[in-house]
C-alpha cells in the first residue's frame, strides 16, 4: 500500500520495504513519503515496525527489498560510510531517552555534529551555544548530562538534532519518557523550531497527542502502513 | 579525523566521576601492567645470566614466564577497557546513529580506549626506571638481583609498552560497533545460549594425547621427539579445553546450586550463572592458562629436585647437614685424622673410604670396591640394605641395571698397573649376593667420593690378601674422608679451618657445589613469584570485571529489594556467583596443569618425584584467593534503595 506519492522533492521515500530479523518479518512492503517541510507522525501499535522503518529511512538498517530515496538520492547503492555521511549531514535525530553522550557536557553534545562535520571547534561552540539559548538552556551548557532533567537533557537532544540545520529530522518517541507538560514543551520546541528552519520531521510515536500536531499521520500495523489520514 | 581523535580524547577524560575513576582506572592498570611486565622481563634476564643456564632453552623459558604472567595481565587491561561496557558500546552506537561511519566511530574508540592506556603505559615506563633500584633490592623468595643490572632487554621493552595500550584498543573495540542492534541489546536480558558440546571436547583429547606420549615408555628409554611432541600439543590442546570447558563445569554447578535447597542466594545465583555461564570465562582465562602453566612447571621442577646431587646440595642449604670430601695425603693417616675431626662438635661422621680397583681394559671391565665395614657402609648409604658382615657383595640400586661384571674371579689393585704393586684375586661375589639401594640410582649422580654407592662391590676390610693392597693405597694415593657435617653447628669454612690446623696438606672438597642447584631454587623461585604475580591480576581483574557488572545491574538489584529481597541474599547470591566459576576454574587448572606435569616426570622417569606438597599448597593458597575475592565483588552489589535506582529497576 501507497502512503503519499513519491517525488524526486520528498525528503525521503520509501517503497514497497521488506525487512525481516530472521524469521521474523517487521517489514512487509511498507511505503512512505515524506514532503520537503513536511511534519508526518508515524503511529502504530508496539512491534508494527516503524523504529524499524525509520531506521530503514536513515540508511542504518537495509531493507531486504525495496527502495528508500534522500533528498531524492537513492540510497540503496551507497557504501556503509556513503551512507553515514549521508546520515550526518542531512538528517537529526532524536531519540526517547535523548540518548545524549553522558562523558560530554551539554553544550559539547549539542555540538558534536558539527564538529563530526569538521566545523572548527570556536565556531561549534558558538553555534551550539546559540542553539541552546533557542531551546531555552543557555545557562546549561556546561552542565553534565547527569545533572539536567529528563526534560532539559531531551531539549538538549532537540537541539543536538537540528544544530547543524539539517534538511531531515527523524524522531522515535521523542516525548515517550517525559511527564505530560515536558513532553508539549518539548515537542513545541522541535517543530517550531525544525519548521522555522524548514525542515521535514518524521515523528515516531503512539502517542495520538503528539501525533496531533502533525500535519499528516500514517499508522503502521503489521509492517505495512495502512491508509493515512490528514489531521 | 581532527574531529575524531578530539571527541575520542575528551570521551577517554571523562567528566563524571564514574568516568573519572574508568579512565583513572585504565591508566593505572597499565601503569601497573607495564611495570610488571617490566620487572618480570628484567627478572628473567637476571635469572638466565646466571652461568648454569642452558643458552638452547633460553628463549622457551623466556617465553614461557612472559606469557605466563602476561596472559592475565592482558585479560587484567582488557577487562579494565571493558568497564562500564554497554553504556559505552550504547555510546558509540550513537555516534554511529547520528551519522559516523564504522571506521570514524572506531577511530573514535580507539583513541578513547588508547589514550589514558598509553598515558598509563609510559607512566608504567617511568615508574620501572624510578623503582628500579628498589626493586633491585629485595629478597624476593631466595632472589637477590642486586648483582644483575636488573633491566629488561630494550626490544622487550619497545614491545610491552607498544603492546599494551593495543590490547586495550582491541578489547574496547572487539564487539564491533552496530548502531541499532547495539542499542536493542542494551536493554536485552535474552539468556544465551547453552554451552556447546564441543566444548567437553578438547580437555579429554588433550589428556588423551598426554596419556598416549607416555606409554609403553620403558623405564631409562630415552625420550623421542615424537613423545616430547605429543607431550607439548597434548598440553596445549588441554589449555585450551581447560578454558573452554570451564561454562560447561559452571551450567553444571549451577543446576546443582537451583536444585538444592540452599536458600534463595544460592537459587538466585544458580540462575543467573545458567543464564550466563560463560560470563566470566574470559576474564578468569588468562588466571587458568596461568595456573595451569605454573602447576606443570611445578611438577617439571620435581623431576629436577629428583637428583641425588640436589638433594645433598638442598640438605645443605636447607636441612643442616653437608657431606664432604677430604683428601688426605696417606702418610697423615686417615684413620688418625677421622678419628680427630669425629670427636669435633658439629661433625656426625667421619670415616676415610678405602678402594680397591680392577685394571680396565682387554676385556676387563673397570669396577670398582668400597672397603670396611658393614658400619661403614651404613653411614655412606643409610638405607643400604642386605649387608653381611664376612661377605662380598655387589653394590646395586634398586630399579638400576648393573654394570658389566667381571667373571668368576677379580683382579684387585691399587688403580695402578705398576706390577711391583700388590694385588689380590678374589672370588666375585655369587649372583644373590647383593646390597641393595634406593637413594640413588646407577648413573653415577651422586658426585661425592664419599659415597660408598659409586663403587660397585663391597668387600670387608677383613677379608684375607685385602690389607697389604690397603696399604699400598695409604703409601701411593689420597684417601678419601667422608665428613658428614651439621652445619648448623659448624659451618664449611670453620670446618677448613679446622682441618688445615690438624693436617695441612689436607683438602676440603664440597661435591655438590653445582650450579644445577642455584638454576633449580631459581626456577622454583621463578614458579612461586609467577604464581603470586598470576593470582594478583588475575584476580584483580576478575574483581573489577565483577564489581562493574554488579554496579551495571543496580536497577535490577533494587527490583529485588523493592520485592522484599534482603540484601544478605543479594550479596549472598554475588559471592555465589563469583565463587563458582572461579573455583572450578581454579581446581581443573591445577589439576589439569598437574596431570601434564605427571605426563612429564613419567617421561622422565621420575614419578616418584611428584611435588604433592607443593601442589596441594599451590591448590590451597588459590582456593583461599579465589574465594576472597569473591567476597570482594560483594561491594556494591546491593545498594539502598533511592529513588534514582528505582527508576532504572
Amino acid at each position: 500500500m501507497t502512503v503519499g506519492a513519491t517525488s524526486l522533492d520528498d525528503a525521503v521515500s520509501a517503497v514497497d520495504l521488506h525487512l525481516s530479523f530472521g524469521a521474523t518479518p517487521a517489514l512487509r512492503g511498507a511505503d512512505l513519503t515524506l514532503a520537503a517541510g513536511e511534519v508526518l507522525a508515524l503511529m502504530g501499535p508496539s512491534g508494527s515496525g516503524k523504529s524499524t522503518l525509520l531506521y530503514c529511512l536513515a540508511g542504518i538498517l537495509r531493507p531486504d527489498r525495496g527502495e528508500v530515496r534522500v533528498l531524492g538520492r537513492p540510497t540503496a547503492d551507497l557504501t556503509e560510510r556513503s551512507r553515514s555521511e549521508l546520515r550526518l549531514r542531512t538528517m537529526g535525530f532524536v531519540l526517547q531517552g535523548g540518548e545524549l553522550v553522558p562523558e560530554l557536557t551539554i553544550s559539547e553534545n549539542v555540538a558534536l555534529p558539527l564538529q563530526l562535520l569538521g566545523t572548527s571547534h570556536r565556531e561549534s561552540v558558538e553555534r551550539a551555544a546559540a542553539m541552546l539559548e533557542t531551546v531555552g538552556l543557555g545557562g546549561a551548557g556546561a552542565r553534565r548530562t547527569g545533572a539536567v532533567s529528563g526534560g532539559e537533557a531531551q531539549r538538549a537532544a532537540v537541539a543536538r538534532a537540528l544544530v547543524h540545520e539539517p534538511e531531515i529530522v527523524l524522531a522515535d518517541e521523542p516525548t515517550g519518557a517525559l511527564d505530560t507538560v515536558n513532553g508539549e514543551q518539548v515537542l513545541d520546541l522541535l517543530l517550531t523550531t525544525a519548521r522555522a528552519r524548514g525542515a521535514s520531521v518524521l515523528l515516531v510515536t503512539h502517542d495520538h497527542r503528539v501525533a496531533a500536531h502533525a500535519d499528516r499521520v500514517a499508522v503502521m500495523r503489521d509492517g505495512a502502513l495502512v491508509p493515512e489520514r490528514t489531521t | 579525523m581532527r574531529g575524531e581523535v578530539r571527541l575520542g580524547m575528551r570521551l577517554a577524560r571523562g567528566s563524571a566521576p564514574g568516568e573519572r575513576f574508568r579512565a583513572a582506572a585504565t591508566v593505572l592498570a597499565h601503569l601497573g601492567g607495564v611495570w610488571l611486565m617490566l620487572v618480570v622481563l628484567a627478572a628473567v634476564r637476571s635469572e638466565i645470566a646466571l652461568p648454569s643456564y642452558d643458552g638452547d632453552a633460553l628463549p622457551l623459558l623466556v617465553l614461557t614466564v612472559v606469557a605466563t604472567v602476561g596472559l592475565p595481565v592482558a585479560v587484567l587491561l582488557a577487562t579494565v577497557a571493558r568497564l562500564s561496557a554497554a553504556l559505552r558500546d550504547r555510546r558509540l552506537a550513537n555516534l554511529r546513529v547520528l551519522g559516523l561511519s564504522p571506521a570514524r566511530t572506531r577511530l573514535v574508540g580507539a583513541v578513547e580506549a588508547g589514550a589514558a592506556a598509553v598515558v598509563g603505559s609510559l607512566l608504567g615506563l617511568v615508574a620501572f626506571w624510578v623503582l628500579r633500584p628498589l626493586v633491585r633490592g629485595l629478597d624476593v623468595v631466595g632472589r637477590d638481583w642486586s648483582s644483575s643490572s636488573f633491566s629488561p632487554w630494550p626490544w622487550s621493552v619497545a614491545l610491552v609498552v607498544l603492546a599494551m595500550p593495543l590490547v586495550a584498543v582491541a578489547a574496547a573495540l572487539a564487539p564491533g560497533i552496530r548502531p541499532v542492534s547495539s542499542l536493542r541489546d542494551a536493554a536485552s536480558t535474552t539468556p544465551a545460549p547453552p554451552p556447546g558440546l564441543w566444548r567437553l571436547l578438547p580437555l579429554p583429547a588433550g589428556l588423551v594425547v598426554v596419556g598416549a606420549s607416555t606409554f609403553g615408555l620403558e623405564r631409562d628409554q630415552e625420550v623421542g621427539d615424537l613423545r616430547l611432541g605429543a607431550l607439548v600439543g597434548g598440553g596445549v590442546v588441554t589449555a585450551i579445553g581447560l578454558v573452554a570447558i570451564i561454562p560447561v563445569f559452571t551450567r553444571l554447578v549451577a543446576e546443582l546450586m537451583v536444585r538444592v535447597k540452599g536458600g534463595p542466594g544460592l537459587r538466585i545465583a544458580g540462575r543467573r550463572l545458567q543464564t550466563q555461564p560463560a560470563g566470566v570465562s574470559r576474564i578468569v582465562a588468562g588466571l587458568l592458562i596461568g595456573l595451569f602453566v605454573v602447576a606443570g612447571g611445578r611438577m617439571v621442577l620435581g623431576a629436577w629436585e629428583d637428583t641425588p646431587q640436589y638433594r645433598a646440595a638442598d640438605d645443605a642449604a636447607n636441612g643442616g647437614q653437608v657431606t664432604l670430601d677430604v683428601y688426605v695425603d696417606p702418610s697423615a693417616g686417615p684413620e688418625l685424622l677421622a678419628a680427630r675431626l669425629a670427636s669435633v662438635d658439629g661433625v656426625r661422621a667421619a670415616y676415610p673410604q678405602w678402594q680397591l680397583m680392577t685394571l680396565c681394559g682387554e676385556g676387563t671391565p673397570c669396577v670398582s670396591a668400597f672397603v670396611g665395614t658393614c658400619s661403614d657402609l651404613l653411614a655412606s648409604v643409610p638405607d643400604a640394605t642386605g649387608c653381611r658382615d664376612g661377605r662380598s657383595a655387589w653394590l646395586d640400586h634398586v630399579g638400576g641395571e648393573p654394570g658389566a661384571r667381571p667373571g668368576s674371579t677379580i683382579h684387585w689393585t691399587t688403580g695402578s698397573d705398576d706390577p711391583s704393586q700388590p694385588a689380590v684375586d678374589l672370588p666375585a661375589p655369587g649372583s644373590d649376593e647383593v646390597i641393595t639401594s634406593t637413594g640413588l640410582d646407577d648413573y653415577g649422580d651422586s658426585y661425592a667420593l664419599s659415597n660408598a654407592m659409586q663403587a660397585q662391590v663391597f668387600i670387608p676390610d677383613d677379608t684375607p690378601g685385602v690389607q697389604p693392597v690397603l696399604a699400598a693405597v695409604a703409601a701411593h694415593t689420597s684417601v678419601p674422608l667422608a665428613l658428614e657435617v651439621d652445619t648448623a653447628t659448624l659451618s664449611e669454612a670453620e670446618l677448613v679451618t679446622l682441618v688445615a690446623g690438624i693436617d695441612p696438606t689436607a683438602q676440603v672438597q664440597n661435591p655438590y657445589e653445582d650450579d644445577s642447584y642455584d638454576f633449580v631454587a631459581g626456577m622454583r623461585a621463578l614458579m612461586w613469584g609467577v604464581t603470586a604475580l598470576v593470582l594478583a591480576t588475575g584476580l584483580v581483574g576478575f574483581a573489577i570485571a565483577a564489581i562493574d557488572r554488579t554496579v551495571s545491574r543496580r536497577g535490577e538489584m533494587v527490583s529485588l529489594q523493592l520485592v522484599g529481597t534482603g540484601r544478605t541474599v543479594i550479596r549472598t547470591a554475588q559471592w555465589w556467583e563469583a565463587a563458582v566459576p572461579l573455583t572450578v576454574g581454579v581446581l581443573l587448572a591445577v589439576a589439569t596443569g598437574s596431570a601434564v606435569g605427571l605426563g612429564w616426570l613419567s617421561l622422565v622417569g621420575s614419578m616418584d618425584a611428584v611435588p604433592w606438597g607443593s601442589i596441594a599448597a599451590l591448590t590451597g593458597v588459590s582456593l583461599v584467593a579465589a574465594v576472597a575475592v569473591a567476597a570482594v565483588t560483594v561491594i556494591a552489589c546491593a545498594p539502598r534503595i533511592r529513588p534514582e535506582l528505582i527508576r532504572r529497576a
